[in-house]
């Protein structure tokens, strides 16, 4: 399947903040489920700042996952893979699980923080997305 | 079948996703996350040791300067080159480590001023390294030292803790003072002095003088800990600017000093007891 460019980043972009918080909890919070399955005894590096360590350890992965989250919808969306209902059920999947964490049907602290992050960056990577496409369009 | 392959391929992304959510989350469920204490330590050192041969120590009942000599581990100092022995290994830090001169400076000083004629101890080691030189009582003959003095090690010892205590303040209650429990043993680090008494004229060894030196002993330390979501506490420090000294580091030069000061005061009178 050929991809076009704006493809191949929306892709690239997609796997990169996947990967990137995965790395983040490796480095600063390494008690999680994922890398106790693994048998991984990592040891968090310290961070002198206590708000860029509250970021690092509390936010940074979840806007990854988020992010990661818009851009393969995104991309699956553009390639006709799933509808349009599927990409607004795929974007309501972060609420979905912080509703899980609040009813403590997964583990995980339930916070309205995290809500209002995700809604920020799903309606920033739309309207970013459409710029894009508009500017491409435009282009051709 | 175009809307079930993109309901499928929907669902499954929606899978991966919240998997992925699912194996982010702590492995335990988090009481205090991340927490910074000022942890107060206190402990009592290990006890001091002393054997000796009391019976070897009474010719210096009768002797007016009894000389001795501190043998070193590890003297590889060359004699006349003075530059080279008195120099002062620093960290780059600036603290000093164990191999510092100072320390054995301190010993020869309290020999000195308890009595004792002290040999010079590069002087001595030349002596020792000559290979014709193969019995203690030759040594005798050409150092005429009495006693050796063989500092056996100095060295850092673990003191194992898993508690501390830190203070809360509130407007009813004042100040409480609470204990926290840690999940695991974190260590803070003493010293521990050995001594060995040889007689030179008799290749006897006469005393073995073993002192210890807690952190925490005569007064509460004051220390850093982070304690994360397990209740794991982290190895206690302090933050000078923007330097932080943990484990060894947390003792400072003069407490090191100091204790070598007063584990060589404490053996001079040890040996000096038999007077």
């Amino acid at each position: 399947m050929k991809m076009s460019r704006r493809h191949k980043i929306l892709l690239s972009l997609g796997l990169l903040s996947l990967l990137a918080g995965i790395i983040n909890y490796i480095l600063f919070r390494p008690g999680i489920i994922l890398l106790k399955l693994l048998d991984l005894n990592l040891t968090p590096l310290y961070i002198k700042n206590i708000l860029l360590k509250k970021f690092m350890i509390g936010s940074f992965s979840d806007i990854a996952w988020c992010l990661s989250l818009c851009c393969i919808t995104r991309l699956l969306f553009e390639l006709n893979n799933i509808s349009f209902m599927g990409m607004i059920l795929l974007f309501t999947l972060p609420f979905i699980t912080e509703l899980l964490q609040y009813f403590q049907l997964i583990h995980g602290t339930f916070d309205w923080f995290d809500l209002l992050t995700y809604a920020i960056i799903i309606i920033i990577s739309i309207i970013f997305f459409i710029n894009i496409k508009t500017s491409e369009n435009e282009k051709t | 079948m175009k809307k079930l392959n993109q309901l499928v391929v929907a669902i499954s992304i929606a899978a991966i996703y919240l998997l992925f959510a699912i194996a982010s989350a702590p492995s335990q469920k988090a009481v205090i996350v991340d927490t910074r204490y000022n942890a107060n330590f206190r402990m009592s050192a290990q006890k001091d040791e002393v054997v000796k041969n009391a019976s070897k120590l009474l010719f210096l009942k009768t002797a007016t300067n009894p000389t001795i000599v501190l043998r070193v581990p590890n003297a590889t100092r060359e004699i006349l080159e003075e530059d080279k022995s008195m120099r002062t290994q620093k960290n780059n830090d600036g603290t000093n480590n164990l191999n510092d001169i100072n320390v054995y400076n301190v010993i020869e000083k309290e020999l000195l001023k308890g009595g004792f004629t002290v040999r010079d101890r590069a002087l001595f080691e030349k002596v020792l390294g000559d290979k014709s030189v193969n019995d203690y009582s030759k040594i005798k003959e050409l150092t005429e030292t009495d006693l050796i003095l063989e500092l056996s090690s100095i060295q850092f010892v673990k003191y194992p803790v898993n508690s501390f205590n830190y203070t809360t303040s509130s407007r009813k209650k004042g100040n409480v003072e609470n204990t926290f429990n840690c999940s695991n043993f974190i260590n803070l680090f003493g010293l521990r002095l050995e001594f060995r008494v040889i007689k030179v004229k008799e290749n006897d060894f006469i005393g073995s003088f073993t002192y210890n030196y807690a952190p925490c002993d005569m007064n509460q330390c004051n220390y850093l800990v982070n304690v994360n979501a397990k209740n794991g506490c982290s190895v206690p420090y302090i933050e000078m600017g923007n330097v932080i000294m943990s484990e060894t580091r947390l003792i400072s030069q003069q407490e090191i000093e100091s204790f070598v000061k007063n584990s060589a005061q404490k053996l001079v009178n040890e040996i000096f007891a038999a007077r």
